[in-house]
């Protein structure tokens, strides 16, 4: 009979279906870590973590700030198109450009990511060098052209700047489940943070799959994520919590109060989350390549988020809750054999 | 309740007015008349990160006289890494460093409180000594941090920081040598030679002189660049576009604006009268983030930041959100407008406390142990959310209630709906509503009278 309400008006089953969520979780999350795990798949980690390589090219006062789209674009042209002498593309790309120096200083700093082995960068730095200096020399005009030797840079974020990130993001969880346990219970606490991680996991494997580029920004995607993503996990079980204590819930199962919190918060995360999730999503839209390598993750998180405070996180609850609760709730005869 | 009414009106003109004057602060940039002074607006005086803007970058090498040329691929990567610590401590917490080539060292740092200075400094390091009776008895090299510092008795000084390592011998040595002289001798130049009182084992002695604070600043900064592992020349410094891209900062200010308009449309549409008030308090948001971003000296905006700014509007949203979806719950059970608002904030108020406490602790973790653009990043967010703390909770709140003044009887304005077989359940007063009298989850749960046993914890 309750089949024929409208979906607002039937009670939910969303907790029920905690083997569903488990499977489809751990499939995405299992994939993304063995491919993380494959050499040569792994992530792929941009010129921040990897370094690679920069060239320089002089332009002299022919190149000021209004024009430098337009040479940078040129520039462009030569190292995306550059070939070897078979004819075959070597697939090089600008990671990073910037104008530096002014007047007779200024120049074009180009960055690119290997392609291959130290020696095979050889070829190709030499061969970019040739192909830079033959499409831009002007004869007119001395300065512009002079294209200098390549050279190798390092990573920008070292290693400790990462284990300072991956350390905030433990202790970030961990102090979340302190204050979690505190103001709720240790149970809602370890369902908030499993969620939490969830999300992370899911991120890191959105990562390895769409083959975006990881750079610098990434870690405090990371973290943004983890901070937001805690807001709607709270928000349902602060309605948990709240109809937990109302004594005439009192022989519920917690089954049955998670279900119907999830209910009764859906429009409530709903809502919230799509004013966010709108905003980032402009930004992924017109921003430029690095602000969308930096939004895309937060974006597919908020998803992520969304599903899990919903989701996961109550159905880790009602599962921590069972043993406990099962007993007692015998005289609500089919709710408590589905819990 | 005519005067009360127009009371109200005014009451929201007046907000609307402050309001908008504030914007018009945060974001036109304009010449005060009768001056030359030139007003940026908060959103155009915000210092801007090396991504957004751009800087200055130097290139240091090898420097020519370094003596000793062995195991270079390890002691030029503790050199990046004392070079990153230097840079971020004098304040540019987005500055990269990178090697490049062989033995080259590239740093980039946002142009403020001219860097180029400070690159110069690094590329002229100086040596330290310390000598007891003309023999050389400790160097530099264990020096981890040196800064300018006042002392009433000296003036300024130049405060060292040894490493475990150094303080150990520096205890070491004061102790054997009480009473005698101890001449600091940088690059070859006895500066100062105190006679030493007494042991000083913590590692922190000071050196003074007749110093100002630009030539003790001066002088710890050589000294600090003394104890790189390899010593540095500098090579080339100049200014450096963004590290994003030329459009980096316009593209992300084009979103932040989309964004804003469409959460004030979808706010709008969704609760009506309570999306104005909530959109005249996120825009009351905007101009007081912009405001302390830009008044707080150690902002630096970065593309992460501007992410957080969004993050924090979204948030500031969040919180009006939960409350309005409470108000129509409340109402669609039965009360008047009047006790659902009044029932809708009080019963947010733990989960939005809760949410906004989890995301307090994520950026004071952040400001804590991260470093450089993820301590900004921290920096940002934090004030976001206290400032959209106060927005929703206080601001929101008095604004709905002047609105009420104005009207309370037509749900049709807040979007409010009743459920269909629901009874109306006239205003009680206030008391009534804090002890929970709501009927269950299910009908078919035990149905209990007003007994209000609270079992657990009390709410806040």
């Amino acid at each position: 009979m309750s089949q024929k309400l409208p979906l607002f008006k039937r009670d939910w089953n969303i907790v029920d279906k905690w083997k569903y969520y488990f499977i489809a979780s751990s499939i995405i999350i299992i994939l993304g870590i063995i491919l993380l795990c494959v050499p040569k798949i792994g992530f792929n980690l941009g010129i921040d973590f990897e370094g690679g390589y920069s060239m320089e090219i002089k332009y002299g006062p022919a190149l000021t700030k209004e024009n430098y789209s337009e040479k940078l674009a040129e520039v462009n042209e030569v190292v995306t198109n550059l070939t070897d002498s078979e004819g075959n593309k070597y697939n090089l790309e600008i990671a990073r450009a910037q104008m530096q120096g002014e007047a007779e200083g200024a120049s074009i700093l180009i960055r690119f990511k290997a392609v291959g082995d130290e020696q095979y960068m050889e070829q190709v730095t030499q061969d970019l060098k040739k192909a830079l200096i033959e499409r831009l020399t002007d004869v007119e005009n001395p300065y512009v052209g002079n294209v200098m030797d390549s050279s190798t840079i390092s990573q920008t974020v070292s290693s400790e700047l990462l284990f300072a990130a991956i350390a905030a993001i433990y202790l970030g969880l961990l102090l979340m489940l302190v204050y979690i346990t505190i103001r709720f219970e240790l149970k809602s606490g370890l369902a908030a943070v499993v969620a939490l991680f969830h999300d992370v996991l899911i991120v890191v494997a959105f990562m390895v799959f769409s083959r975006i580029e990881i750079n610098s920004t990434f870690i405090a995607a990371i973290i943004t994520l983890i901070g937001y993503s805690i807001n709607n996990t709270v928000v349902i079980f602060d309605r948990i919590r709240e109809n937990l204590k109302n004594p005439a819930n009192a022989n519920l199962s917690s089954a049955q109060i998670a279900n119907a919190s999830i209910k009764e918060s859906f429009w409530r995360t709903f809502n919230s989350s799509l004013t966010t999730l709108f905003t980032i999503t402009v930004l992924a839209i017109i921003g430029v390549s690095a602000i969308r390598e930096f939004a895309l993750p937060i974006i597919v998180g908020l998803l992520s988020g969304i599903y899990s405070s919903l989701c996961l996180a109550p159905s880790v609850w009602t599962l921590l809750n069972k043993p406990k609760s099962k007993k007692p709730q015998a005289q609500t005869p089919e709710k408590a054999t589905q819990a | 309740m005519q005067k009360h009414k127009k009371r109200a009106i005014i009451k929201l003109v007046l907000a609307s007015l402050i309001v908008a004057v504030a914007l018009f602060f945060a974001l036109v940039p304009f010449d005060v008349p009768f001056t030359n002074y030139k007003y940026t607006s908060f959103a155009g005086g915000i210092k801007l990160g090396i991504d957004l803007k751009g800087g200055i970058y130097a290139v240091y090498d090898i420097a020519d006289d370094e003596p000793d040329r062995t195991n270079l691929d390890t002691r030029l990567d503790g050199t990046v890494t004392r070079l990153h610590n230097m840079i971020t401590s004098k304040g540019y917490m987005e500055a990269t460093v990178s090697r490049e080539g062989d033995t080259r060292i590239r740093v980039e740092v946002p142009d403020l409180e001219n860097p180029k200075e400070l690159f110069e400094i690094i590329g002229e390091p100086a040596t330290l000594e310390f000598r007891i009776e003309s023999e050389t008895v400790l160097t530099g090299d264990t020096i981890k941090d040196a800064y300018a510092a006042y002392t009433n008795e000296h003036g300024y000084v130049v405060q060292l920081i040894f490493d475990s390592l150094g303080a150990k011998k520096f205890g070491e040595i004061t102790q054997n040598n009480i009473g005698k002289a101890m001449e600091i001798v940088v690059n070859g130049q006895t500066i100062s030679s105190p006679s030493i009182q007494s042991a000083i084992t913590d590692g922190r002695p000071i050196i003074t002189g007749s110093f100002t604070y630009e030539s003790a600043d001066k002088l710890a900064n050589q000294i600090v660049s003394g104890a790189f592992d390899v010593k540095l020349a500098l090579i080339e410094s100049s200014v450096v576009s963004p590290t994003l891209g030329v459009n980096a900062l316009t593209t992300s200010l084009i979103a932040c604006a989309i964004g804003l308009i469409g959460i004030i449309i979808f706010l709008c549409v969704l609760y009506r009268a309570m999306g104005a008030m909530s959109t005249i308090s996120l825009l009351l948001f905007v101009s007081l983030y912009l405001f302390f971003l830009w008044a707080l000296p150690w902002v630096q905006l970065t593309l992460p930041g501007i992410a957080g700014i969004i993050l924090s509007i979204g948030m500031a949203v969040d919180a009006n959100i939960i409350i309005f979806e409470r108000i129509k719950d409340e109402y669609k059970l039965g009360k008047s407008i009047n006790a659902s608002v009044i029932a809708g904030f009080r019963r947010s108020l733990s989960a939005i406390i809760d949410a906004n406490v989890t995301t307090i602790i994520a950026a004071i973790i952040l400001i804590a142990i991260g470093s450089g653009s993820v301590r900004g990043f921290g920096i940002t967010w934090l004030i976001g959310v206290i400032i959209s703390m106060f927005c929703s909770l206080v601001i929101t709140r008095a604004l709905l209630k002047n609105m009420l003044k104005i009207n309370k009887n037509n749900p049709a304005l807040y979007n409010l709906k009743r459920e269909d077989d629901v009874i109306e359940i006239p205003d009680e007063d206030e008391d009534t509503d804090k002890k929970d009298s709501r009927r269950g989850l299910f009908p078919f749960g035990k149905k209990k009278e007003n007994r209000n046993k609270q079992p657990g914890g009390a709410q806040v």
